[in-house]
């Protein structure tokens, strides 16, 4: 089975009809030759540019960017649970209960991801 | 959010034809997530090769569909024999499944929809895939030669009718 692509900025575009000038335009950048370097991914948005394009998509970012999102969820939910250990066995009181259940729900957003898509 | 149902196969579908070569990218057979036409000047065997490798790099699919020119109803000549066979050894070196159907799967694989020719099979791709309505070519008349925009709904024609045929295995 396949992962998901890195960039879906071109199949978004191509579905919408525009043009990459058209789509440069709409980001406020001076050619289409910097959208498609966002499609082929040598250049990466800006934030401003990244939120633009979800306006003209109609996509939310991490959508736009599937690939790359699920990799940095899958790291990121890595190191919340060897942070979880860690909290859990240096720290005790109010405070590391709250780090505690922030972490948790980062880890546990994977397994109820899981059961959800059952 | 986080898609974690397993992800349906990507298949990259790929039509040589005497302009370059038509193709088309699904993710399952209800999404199409690339399609388009590549013009190639006749005989630029290494372009026609850089091109489709460079979109097997991109998409890194895991189906590569070709035409099965020694089906039934398969005109091809020999340098698009060649081009496909081309294909079809790229795509093995790199450990991609590649499948093959013939114009005559093809043709009764889209029976169903009371579609028999060419333009009527793409007419019905456009209709289940809007956003490729625009590209559509209009109906060829008997003195005119096959529009160069034919070539992206022959790919997809080649795509779907992968998962036509995958579904029915499976089942």
């Amino acid at each position: 089975m396949s992962k998901p692509l890195p960039s879906y900025l071109r199949t978004h575009r191509k579905r919408s009809g525009l043009t990459q000038d058209e789509v440069a335009f709409l980001l406020g950048v001076r050619s289409g030759s910097k959208v498609s370097r966002y499609e082929r991914l040598t250049r990466k948005p800006t934030l401003e540019n990244l939120f633009a394009l979800q306006v003209v998509y109609r996509a939310v970012p991490h959508m736009l960017f599937l690939g790359i999102f699920e990799e940095i969820e899958k790291t990121v939910i890595k190191r919340a649970s060897i942070l979880a250990i860690e909290v859990r066995s240096l720290h005790t009181g109010p405070q590391a209960k709250r780090k505690l259940a922030a972490l948790e729900t980062i880890v546990l957003r994977d397994s109820k991801m899981r059961h959800q898509d059952l | 959010m986080r898609h974690t149902k397993p992800r349906p196969p990507r298949v990259l579908s790929i039509f040589p034809t005497t302009k370059g070569f038509g193709y088309a990218v699904f993710e399952g057979p209800g999404e199409v997530v690339d399609w388009g036409v590549q013009l190639i000047p006749i005989n630029a065997l290494h372009e026609h090769n850089s091109r489709v490798s460079a979109l097997v790099e991109w998409y890194t699919p895991d189906v590569i569909v070709v035409e099965n020119y020694a089906g039934q109803g398969s005109r091809r000549s020999a340098r698009l024999r060649q081009q496909i066979q081309g294909i079809a050894r790229m795509g093995r070196s790199r450990g991609i499944t590649i499948e093959s159907y013939s114009r005559a799967l093809i043709r009764q694989c889209f029976a169903r929809f009371n579609a028999r020719g060419k333009d009527a099979i793409a007419r019905v791709i456009a209709r289940e895939f809007p956003e490729m309505e625009p590209r559509l070519p209009p109906a060829r008349r008997p003195w005119m030669s096959e529009d160069y925009r034919m070539g992206m709904f022959d790919a997809a024609a080649l795509a779907l009718t992968h998962f036509y045929i995958s579904s029915a295995r499976d089942l």
